[in-house]
């Protein structure tokens, strides 16, 4: 292994995306114990929950996934003008957690932040281009955390494990994930 | 020492190494192969160094005529020896200078056979004179181009490139953040970064040098009353102890872009995983230090082995312990190259004359040299030799008188150029400045500066004092003020003093004085060029190719520059320089992509089902939007056509299922996202019920079709778009650029959701009767769900929104369910399709239904040229809204009477036959501008033929004549028909 950094797929999130003016957002998360971040691309947390402002008027909300059904009704109750935008998600995005001694520089390879504490501090929730894809990342306790769309999953595993120098992970056929598409 | 005595009793003749000093270390003897001869230098040598130490002189034959050539330079600035490594880190065009030694290393010279000791093709130095600058533009005409075009190809290039891969490691590229980027670690650098890093301040020090030192490492300064060396190695180690600095040997910066991005490649990166690595630095302040290059002169025959720079001398002899010559001649400008003469006098080289142009060197240069022989207001007017220099013919500039003065080594110095590339590459100015008689940084575009020699500062105390004023403010700047360094004390020099020289008179035209030697330009080609007309200096150096070689011209440009204003009569600032260009010095392709490379090289995409398609025999391919699909599902014994028609048919006659999850989709909500809608299709979505979906077609501003599909009404301001999968982004950019710029007022909030819903699609005459016996609360029949409806449920419990829509002309139902369940739903569907003989199909089967139905696909009919009308599809531009986007564009295109391309049929003649797409109409088959190309032509299974798809000049009008397609060889006829070839009037879509 080149660097010190181990990959995780995580699970299955509840993921919401939510769009529209703050006020209307508070009023959408009125009954959701969780508060808003005051400060642009960072993320508050409660219990499991994190609730990420990614937008001048977007925020992503992530639960775990037995908050779900939950958290629709709490939405259906709360939005009822249709002056916000409050998407399921949940399936879209695929999160990895990445941690280790060498973290900041496996990150410096997939993507342009600066990871220095300055600038990527505790709380900091960002889009970021991340090996030519769009990803979502943020610092979990002492590991970061990354979501790509789902999609784009098996090529971000590849690349980690390209980039770490680890095996390719193969499926039950023995195949690694890019030998799926020729 | 027995083991050295023995390698050196095995050394040629004319060993040149001292027994002492120099930057080497001779208890590693290092063995190398050069053109086949094997070799024996120290670790520390170049292959340059080791090469002048066995007494090696001609090591290369010039680009163009085949002239003997030797070293020039020490470092990347070589303009002369290029060489080729084979074996494991086979690389080609390398500069001679820069190649560090290694046990084993095996090189060859380029552009040249069998060697240049013997080369075959110094026959072209016979025709010299027929070949000058710019003679391929004149010649190569006759009967054809195209006739010489093979044997040129052949012949060009020098070094041969790599025919394997490294057989290990990787590339590497990674991103960085500092506050002050320092590039260059010589006097100037190290005294700024040593400045910057007390502060704090996060500081990067890139140096392409294997030690840090710059110039010191070549000369005999002294600083706080110490060996220059000592002080350098004291600097070093205190930034190494500091955290706050990254410092970064053998790693050269050799681009700058925008927004103070530097891009640096480390050649020797600690990973032994890696081959190289490079950094694209992002710095808040960039500090230029990276020296200057000394620039040669020009006079006939100044490109024999044996010229040399003066500094390079030095260099040789000071860092290296070598002698690259016994008996020299200095011949210069200024008055750097007294110290010179001074060293290598100290090193064990006799010093014949030293040349000096200027009438009255000054009384301190002259000091340095004691009772050398010092000849003033003379020139060089030619070098002596043809394998080796042996004299040179001295001039005077008063009365023309020469006479000849023998030697072996002729050290040139015509003055330093401050290394102004990578500042010029931000785009900040520069000016010429008199006194240096060089261009030297002027205004800065960017958050940058020079400082050194680089900025042409030329004396070490006034280098490191400057040094540390800059890095004083470049600390204060990122918010660090730094009151902890002070200036050290350095060794008293002689101001820097110079006389312009761009070239020697030259009493007769001569073809050997070398503006550009690596590209062999000489002064007459550059004079030639302003002759013909191209006098600028972008023209000179493109008409005479001086300046492109692979050295960039570094020794010589400014002298292109100085003969131009000679011959034009007009003043250097007014002249300038050429653009220069990143890379500073070449860069391996790897190190530019970085991991980019086989699987990594560009992002895929699967959906839930890309696993079991493999698994179950798909051929799998990109089609669009880096989506992996299945092309088909080829069983045993089929061929590619019998597969397509076999999975088509099944769609025809009986029932099929596809993956179409990676559809473009997107969530629009919002207060204002019906009228929306309605501004970003062409016709009427305000009139859509809830529940249902419409077809739509949108145009870009300029009234041409950017993309088509289906929206439904969720609910009351509340949609669910789809897209075409590989224009998804296309659109995404278009409906976000007209709402942030021309309606910012209105709430409309688009989420994409591609991926958060996956869909089977079952299609085919079967499809409801098989969908009606699943387990679902969707009421299934026609009454109930009609065409374009949308239900939601469940499906085998799995919660769904199934759509009826369809892109194969059969009755058909999207059952979209959320990415988790796809697989699950995928094959519970085939499970309970058994006894229908439900038939997965690929997107090639897909292509056969939707040309058969005459429906459009983007990157076919729809290729950015063409509008609704084109394609017949005005019924779907509404005459009652007011406005949308592309309205005007197409209404203003269609007030000319201009014909346009429209989409028609094509029923080849021979029904068996088919053609590619693309495949040009051209009228009556003559060999004429087309009037049209085909777009789509497929095996039908409906009509049992070949139909196609085409867009015509005036096709609308033409149907039933005769369309001809010209391929390359023969001309096939078509008749022209409707663009549709089943169920015209929808009948079984719409069941």
């Amino acid at each position: 292994m080149i660097y010190d950094v181990s990959i995780e797929v995580l699970d299955l999130f509840c993921v919401f995306d939510l769009k529209g003016k703050r006020s209307h957002i508070a009023s959408v998360l009125a009954s959701i114990p969780i508060n808003l971040p005051e400060s642009s691309n960072t993320a508050t947390t409660s219990g499991d929950m994190v609730l990420c402002w990614v937008g001048p008027t977007q925020w992503i909300l992530r639960a775990s996934q037995a908050a779900e059904q939950k958290l629709m009704l709490e939405f259906q109750l709360n939005c009822s003008e249709r002056n916000t935008s409050v998407v399921d998600i949940s399936d879209m995005l695929q999160f990895f957690s990445v941690q280790g001694r060498d973290v900041d520089e496996v990150l410096a390879i997939c993507c342009p932040l600066d990871f220095h504490l300055e600038a990527f501090r505790d709380d900091t929730a960002t889009f970021t281009e991340f090996l030519g894809t769009k990803a979502l990342l943020l610092r979990v306790a002492d590991a970061y955390q990354l979501a790509v769309e789902r999609s784009y999953a098996d090529f971000i595993n590849d690349n980690l494990h390209r980039i770490l120098g680890t095996p390719l992970p193969v499926d039950h056929a023995g195949r690694a994930p890019y030998e799926l598409g020729g | 020492m027995r083991l050295l005595k023995a390698l050196e009793d095995q050394m040629p003749d004319g060993f040149r190494r001292l027994s002492t000093g120099g930057d080497i270390d001779r208890t590693q003897p290092i063995s190398f192969e050069f053109n086949g001869v094997r070799y024996y230098g120290y670790q520390g040598d170049t292959l340059a160094s080791a090469l002048i130490a066995n007494g090696e002189k001609l090591t290369a034959r010039s680009f163009k005529y085949h002239r003997p050539r030797g070293i020039i330079g020490a470092g990347s600035e070589e303009p002369s020896s290029l060489v080729e490594l084979l074996g494991d880190a086979a690389s080609g065009n390398q500069p001679i200078t820069t190649v560090l030694l290694r046990e084993g290393l095996r090189a060859v010279s380029v552009n040249c056979w069998p060697s240049p000791k013997f080369d075959l093709l110094s026959v072209n130095q016979l025709l010299a004179k027929f070949i000058p600058a710019a003679f391929y533009y004149k010649t190569f005409k006759w009967p054809n181009w195209r006739f010489f075009e093979p044997y040129i190809r052949r012949s060009a290039g020098q070094a041969n490139a790599p025919q394997q891969a490294p057989a290990s490691g990787h590339y590497e590229l990674r991103n960085w953040h500092c506050d002050v980027l320092i590039v260059g670690s010589g006097p100037a650098g190290l005294m700024v970064a040593l400045t910057v890093a007390r502060s704090g301040a996060r500081t990067v020090l890139v140096d392409d040098g294997t030690r840090a030192g710059g110039g010191l490492l070549s000369r005999k300064d002294r600083i706080d009353n110490r060996p220059a060396h000592d002080w350098v190695a004291s600097v070093t180690d205190e930034l190494d102890s500091l955290s706050n600095v990254k410092r970064l040997q053998e790693s050269v910066a050799w681009g700058y872009r925008e927004q103070n991005l530097v891009v640096v490649t480390e050649r020797q990166p600690e990973s032994k995983h890696l081959i190289q690595r490079t950094w694209r630095i992002r710095a808040r302040r960039v500090i230029i230090a990276c020296g200057a290059i000394e620039r040669t002169l020009v006079f006939p025959n100044n490109d024999r082995p044996g010229v040399m720079l003066a500094s390079a001398v030095q260099t040789y002899v000071n860092r290296y312990a070598v002698l690259p010559g016994k008996q020299a001649v200095i011949f210069t400008n200024n008055d750097s190259a007294y110290q010179v003469a001074a060293d290598i006098m100290e090193g064990g080289i006799e010093i014949a004359s030293i040349v000096d142009s200027r009438d009255n060197p000054s009384r301190a240069v002259r000091e340095l040299v004691g009772n050398t022989h010092i000849i003033a207001n003379h020139v060089v007017a030619r070098a002596v030799g043809r394998r080796q220099v042996q004299a040179v013919i001295i001039q005077s500039r008063l009365n023309g008188t020469t006479r000849s003065v023998p030697c072996d080594l002729l050290c040139m110095s015509g003055g330093w150029n401050p290394t102004v590339h990578l500042y010029s590459q931000s785009r900040s100015t520069l000016r010429y400045n008199e006194a240096l008689t060089a261009f030297v940084p002027h205004k800065a575009v960017q958050a940058c500066c020079c400082v050194g020699a680089a900025a042409g500062t030329f004396e070490l105390q006034k280098i490191l004092a400057e040094g540390f004023e800059i890095g004083s403010r470049a600390a204060s700047d990122c918010g660090f003020p730094n009151t902890t360094t002070s200036v050290p004390s350095a060794s008293t020099e002689p101001e820097y003093a110079i006389e312009a020289l761009w070239h020697v008179d030259q009493q007769e035209s001569s073809t050997n004085s070398f503006v550009d030697i690596q590209n062999d330009v000489t002064l007459n080609d550059v004079h030639l060029a302003i002759r013909e007309g191209f006098g600028a200096v972008e023209h000179v150096k493109r008409y005479t190719t001086a300046g492109m070689g692979i050295d960039q011209g570094k020794t010589g440009n400014i002298n292109i520059v100085g003969a131009i204003a000679k011959q034009t009569n007009v003043a250097l600032p007014d002249i300038g320089t050429t653009t220069f260009r990143s890379p500073f010095v070449p860069i391996e392709f790897g190190a530019i992509s970085g991991g980019r490379e086989k699987s990594a090289l560009l992002p895929y995409r699967h959906t839930p089902i890309t696993r079991w398609n493999k698994d179950n025999g798909a051929t799998m391919y990109e089609s669009g939007a880096r989506w992996r699909r299945p092309g088909y599902f080829a069983r045993p014994g089929e061929t590619f056509q019998e597969t397509v028609n076999r999975e088509a048919l099944a769609t025809r006659e009986n029932i099929a299922v596809y993956d179409g999850s990676p559809l473009g989709k997107f969530d629009i909500c919002g207060p204002d996202a019906t009228c929306f809608l309605d501004m970003l299709y062409t016709n009427m979505f305000s009139t859509l019920k809830v529940g249902m979906g419409r077809y739509g077609v949108m145009l870009t501003e300029d009234g041409l079709i950017l993309d088509d599909g289906v929206t439904f009404k969720l609910g009351e301001n509340h949609y669910l778009m789809s897209t075409s999968t590989a224009n998804a982004e296309a659109v995404y950019r278009h409906m976000q650029h007209f709402l942030q710029v021309q309606r910012p007022e209105w709430d409309v909030w688009i989420t994409p959701i591609a991926t958060q819903w996956s869909n089977a699609t079952v299609c085919g005459p079967k499809a409801r009767e098989f969908l009606s016996q699943i387990d679902s609360d969707i009421d299934f029949t026609a009454a109930a769900f009609p065409f374009m409806a949308m239900r939601e449920g469940a499906v085998e419990g799995i919660p769904a929104r199934v759509c009826r829509v369809s892109f194969t002309g059969e009755l058909s139902f999207e059952i979209n369910v959320r990415s988790r369940h796809a697989l699950r739903l995928w094959e519970r569907l085939l499970e309970l399709g058994r006894p229908f003989e439900l038939m997965p199909i690929g997107s090639e089967a897909n292509h056969v239904l939707r040309v058969e139905k005459g429906f459009l696909s983007l990157g076919h009919e729809v290729d950015g040229t063409v509008d609704p009308h084109d394609l017949g599809m005005s019924w779907v531009m509404s005459k009652k809204k007011a406005d949308y986007i592309g309205k005007r564009s197409v209404s203003i295109r269609r007030r000319g009477d201009t014909p346009r391309r429209e989409l028609v049929g094509l029923l080849i003649d021979d029904p068996s036959r088919l053609v590619t797409e693309g495949a040009p109409l051209t009228p009556g088959g003559r060999r004429e501008a087309s009037e049209g190309f085909v777009t789509a032509c497929v095996w039908s299974v409906a009509q049992s033929r070949s139909v196609a798809l085409a867009l015509l000049t005036d096709g609308h009008n033409r149907i039933g004549q005769t369309a001809h397609i010209r391929l390359k060889n023969e001309i096939v006829t078509a008749t022209i028909s409707q663009p549709c070839f089943y169920d015209p009037d929808s009948e079984r879509m719409k069941n």
